[in-house]
C-alpha cells in the first residue's frame, strides 16, 4: 500500500474503530452491575469491556488525530480509490481466491463433503493454471492433473482424518 | 536441582518408547515442510496439528505439537536460502545471507550451517528453560490478580511495539481489539452473555482456534495467491555436513545469539522473527570490520546468527506459557491453547499442581530438537522438491485442511465461518500494517485480564492504589510507561527540547 492510501485507509479505520469502541464502552455501562445479587459492583460483567472499549476509542481517536495532520481529507479529492487499482492482476487474483474459498464454505454441510471439496480443488488449480489463449485440446494434461489432485486430495483428506485422527468432516 | 535432573530423566524415559519416538520424527519433518512452505506458517501448523490431534492423549498431542514447532522454525530457512522467501516470518533475516551463499553455489553449506545455528539455539535455550522455568513459576506463586493485570496490559503493549516497529498505535489497537474478541460469550464470574446479539453461537465464545487458522492460514493462502510464480534457483547441493571448525569459528555469536532468542522468546508476544532480527542486527554490531563488510553479502555469521536466534526463541517462548500461563510467541499461544483444551493447566500453580510436566515439556523440546538436526542434514535433496510445487495446485489443498481444521475441534460450521472471517480481515488488518501477534495475545490474554482486573477490584475494594504500589506492579507499571512514552514523538520532542536547553546552558 502506498503512503498516501494508507492516509487514508487509516483515517477510515479510526473513524470505524471509534465507533466501535464508543458502542463497546455504551453497551457495557448497560450490562447489569449485579449489585441487586449482593454482589460487589466491581465484579460488575461491563468493568474490563468497558476499559478495552475505552481504550479503542482513545487509541483510534489518537489514529485519525494523526491521519488528519497527514492531510487524509486532502487526499480523499483525488478519489477514494487509486485509479486501475481495482483491475490490476493481483487485485484479481486475491477477489478470486476469496470468492472460490466462500463458495466451497457455503456449500459444506449442504451436501456430502467429497463432492464441494473435488469441485473446489479441481476448479481452483485450473482458474490459475487454465489459458484462455490455448484451445482446450492443448491443455487436457491440465485437466487431468488437476483432477487426479482433487480426487487423491479428498480421498486421502477423508480417509487419513475420518480413520486415522479420528475428527468429523462437515 | 537433583530433584529436577531426576524428573528430566524420568520424563526423557518416558518417551523412549516406540510410538513417541515416531511421533517425533513424522511431526518434526512436517513441520521442516510446513516451515518451508512459503504461506505456511510455524502458527498455523501448530494450529492445524491441534485441532486434529485433540483425540489423542494430552502427551502425545503436546509432543506432536512441540516437534511441529520447533521443525517448522528451522525449516522457514530452507526456502530462504533457497528460494530468498522466508518460509516463515522468522526467517526472514536468514535470507539477507543464506541466500547470497546459494548463489554461490554453497546453498548446502548454507543448509548445513543453518541447521546446525538452529540446533546448537535450540539447545542453549532448552537449557536455560530447564534452569529457569521452576526458579520463575516459584516467583509467579506470590503473584496475585494486581499483577496479572499487569502482565496482560504489558504484554499487549510490548507486544504491540515490538511487532509494529513502524506504527506502534496500529500495534496496540490490534491487541486490544484481541482482548474484545476474547470478552464475547459468557463471561466467568457470573456467566453473563456478552455481546451475542442474541446469537446462541456467539454466546459460547469465539474459540482461539479457528480464529488462529483463519488469521494465519486462510489470510495467508490469500496473500501468497496474490503473486504469480517464483523460480527455484537451480544450484547443486553439496556438502551439507558443517566442518566443526566453521562452527566453533563462531562460539561468542553462537552464544550471544541463543541467549537473545531465548530472551526475547520469553517476552509476552514478541516471537521468532524479531528474535532472529535482533541477534542478526546485534552478530553485526559486534562482527570484525572485514566480517562485517560480508554480512549481507553471505556472512556465514550472519546466518549463524540469525538461524541461532530463531531456534532459541522456541523454548524461550514455553517458558511464560508454562510459568505464567502467557505465550511468549504467536505458535506458542497455540500450544497454551492445546495444553488447556488437553486438561492441562499451565500458570503459577503448575509447579505444585504438576512439577513432572515442566521437566515432561523439556523432554519433548529435547526430542524434537535432536529429530530436528537429524532430519534436518538428511533428506535435503527430495525436500527441495517440495518446494518446486507450485502455489495454485498447493494452496486449495492448505485451504481445505483450515476448513477440516476449524471444524474438527467442536464439528460446529459456525467455526468454519469464524476461520473465514478471521481470514478476510486478518488479511485486510495486515495489509493496513497491523500485526497479527497482538491480536493472538489479546485473544488469550482477554479471560486472564477480566477474571484478574475485577477481582483485584474487589480484594481492594475499588482503590486502585495496590496496582502501583506493590513491587511486581510498580516495575511493570514503569516499563509499560517507557515503552508506551518512548514511541510517543511528542514526548520525544520535549525530551529533545529540555535536553538541547540542558545542553545549551
Amino acid at each position: 500500500m502506498t503512503e498516501k492510501s494508507m492516509v487514508k485507509a487509516d483515517f477510515v479505520t479510526s473513524v470505524v474503530l471509534m465507533v466501535m469502541g464508543i458502542a463497546i464502552l455504551i453497551m457495557s455501562i448497560q450490562m447489569p452491575t449485579m449489585a441487586d445479587r449482593n454482589q460487589s459492583v466491581y465484579s460488575a460483567p461491563g468493568v474490563v469491556p468497558g476499559f478495552i472499549g475505552a481504550m479503542i476509542s482513545i487509541l483510534s481517536f489518537a489514529m485519525l488525530v494523526r491521519a488528519l495532520k497527514n492531510k487524509a481529507l486532502v487526499e480523499f479529492r483525488a478519489g477514494a480509490i487509486p485509479k486501475g487499482s481495482l483491475s490490476t492482476e493481483s487485485t484479481k487474483r486475491i477477489l478470486i481466491t476469496i470468492v472460490l474459498c466462500l463458495l466451497y464454505a457455503f456449500l459444506l454441510g449442504k451436501i456430502w463433503f467429497g463432492i464441494p471439496t473435488f469441485a473446489f480443488i479441481f476448479v481452483f488449480i485450473l482458474v490459475f493454471e487454465y489459458d484462455h489463449k490455448k484451445p482446450i485440446s492443448a491443455q487436457a494434461r491440465k485437466l487431468l492433473v488437476a483432477a487426479l489432485i482433487a480426487v487423491l486430495t479428498t480421498a486421502i483428506v477423508m480417509l487419513v482424518f475420518q480413520k486415522l485422527f479420528l475428527v468429523n468432516l462437515p | 536441582m537433583f530433584q529436577g535432573l531426576e524428573l528430566f530423566g524420568g520424563a526423557l524415559l518416558s518417551f523412549l518408547n516406540f510410538k513417541s519416538l515416531f511421533n517425533v520424527i513424522w511431526a518434526t519433518e512436517l513441520g521442516i515442510i510446513i516451515g518451508m512452505l512459503p504461506g505456511l506458517t510455524a502458527t498455523m501448523g501448530v494450529a492445524l496439528l491441534t485441532t486434529l490431534t485433540y483425540t489423542m492423549q494430552a502427551n502425545d498431542a503436546i509432543l506432536i505439537l512441540i516437534c511441529m514447532y520447533i521443525g517448522s522454525i528451522y525449516g522457514g530457512s530452507r526456502s530462504a536460502i533457497l528460494l530468498n522467501i522466508p518460509g516463515t516470518p522468522a526467517s526472514a533475516s536468514t535470507t539477507l545471507d543464506g541466500f547470497p551463499l546459494a548463489k554461490m553455489g554453497q546453498a548446502g553449506k548454507a543448509i548445513g550451517i543453518a541447521t546446525t545455528g538452529s540446533f546448537l539455539g535450540s539447545v542453549i535455550a532448552m537449557v536455560a528453560m530447564a534452569i529457569f522455568t521452576p526458579m520463575i513459576g516459584n516467583v509467579a506463586l506470590s503473584f496475585q490478580s494486581f499483577e496479572f493485570v499487569w502482565f496482560a496490559i504489558f504484554g499487549i503493549i510490548i507486544c504491540g511495539n515490538l511487532t509494529a516497529p513502524k506504527d506502534p498505535l496500529k500495534g496496540w489497537i490490534a491487541g486490544f481489539l484481541g482482548l474484545f474478541v476474547a470478552m464475547i460469550g459468557m463471561e466467568g464470574i457470573h456467566a453473563y452473555i456478552r455481546f451475542s446479539f442474541g446469537s446462541h453461537n456467539l454466546s459460547g465464545g469465539i474459540s482461539l482456534l479457528p480464529a488462529m487458522v483463519g488469521a494465519f492460514g486462510f489470510a495467508e493462502i490469500i496473500s501468497v495467491m496474490r503473486h504469480t510464480k517464483v523460480e527455484v534457483i537451480n544450484t547443486k547441493i553439496e556438502r551439507i555436513l558443517p566442518k566443526l571448525k566453521e562452527i566453533t569459528k563462531y562460539w561468542k555469536t553462537i552464544i550471544r545469539s541463543g541467549i537473545i532468542g531465548t530472551i526475547i522468546g520469553a517476552v509476552p508476544g514478541v516471537g521468532e522473527d524479531i528474535a532472529a532480527w535482533v541477534s542478526y542486527d546485534m552478530a553485526k554490531r559486534r562482527a570484525k570490520p572485514e566480517e562485517r563488510e560480508k554480512f549481507g553479502k553471505g556472512s556465514i555469521e550472519g546466518l549463524i546468527a540469525s538461524e541461532t536466534g530463531n531456534n532459541a526463541c522456541v523454548p524461550g517462548a514455553i517458558i511464560p506459557v508454562l510459568t505464567l500461563a502467557i505465550p511468549g510467541s504467536a505458535p506458542a499461544a497455540v500450544l497454551l491453547g492445546a495444553m488447556l483444551i488437553h486438561g492441562v493447566r499451565p500458570g503459577p500453580l503448575i509447579t505444585i499442581e504438576s512439577p513432572s510436566f515442566i521437566y515432561e515439556v523439556i523432554a519433548m523440546v529435547f526430542y524434537a530438537t535432536i529429530a530436528m538436526f537429524i532430519l534436518g542434514l538428511t533428506m535435503v535433496r527430495p525436500m527441495v522438491k517440495i518446494l518446486q510445487v507450485p502455489r495454485q495446485k498447493l494452496m486449495p489443498i492448505v485451504f481445505v485442511l483450515c476448513v477440516v481444521g476449524a471444524f474438527a475441534l467442536q464439528s460446529r460450521l459456525f467455526d468454519v465461518g469464524i476461520m473465514m472471517f478471521f481470514g478476510v480481515m486478518g488479511f485486510i488488518l495486515r495489509e493496513m500494517d497491523y500485526p497479527m501477534a497482538p491480536l493472538v495475545l489479546g485473544i488469550i490474554l482477554g479471560d486472564m485480564l477480566d477474571k484478574n482486573l475485577r477481582r483485584a477490584l474487589i480484594l481492594s475494594d475499588g482503590n486502585i492504589a495496590p496496582f502501583f504500589t506493590r513491587p511486581i506492579c510498580l516495575v511493570l507499571f514503569i516499563v509499560t510507561m517507557l515503552v508506551v512514552l518512548s514511541r510517543s514523538k511528542w514526548i520525544k520532542s520535549m525530551l529533545g527540547k529540555v535536553f538541547k536547553k540542558k545542553a545549551a546552558a
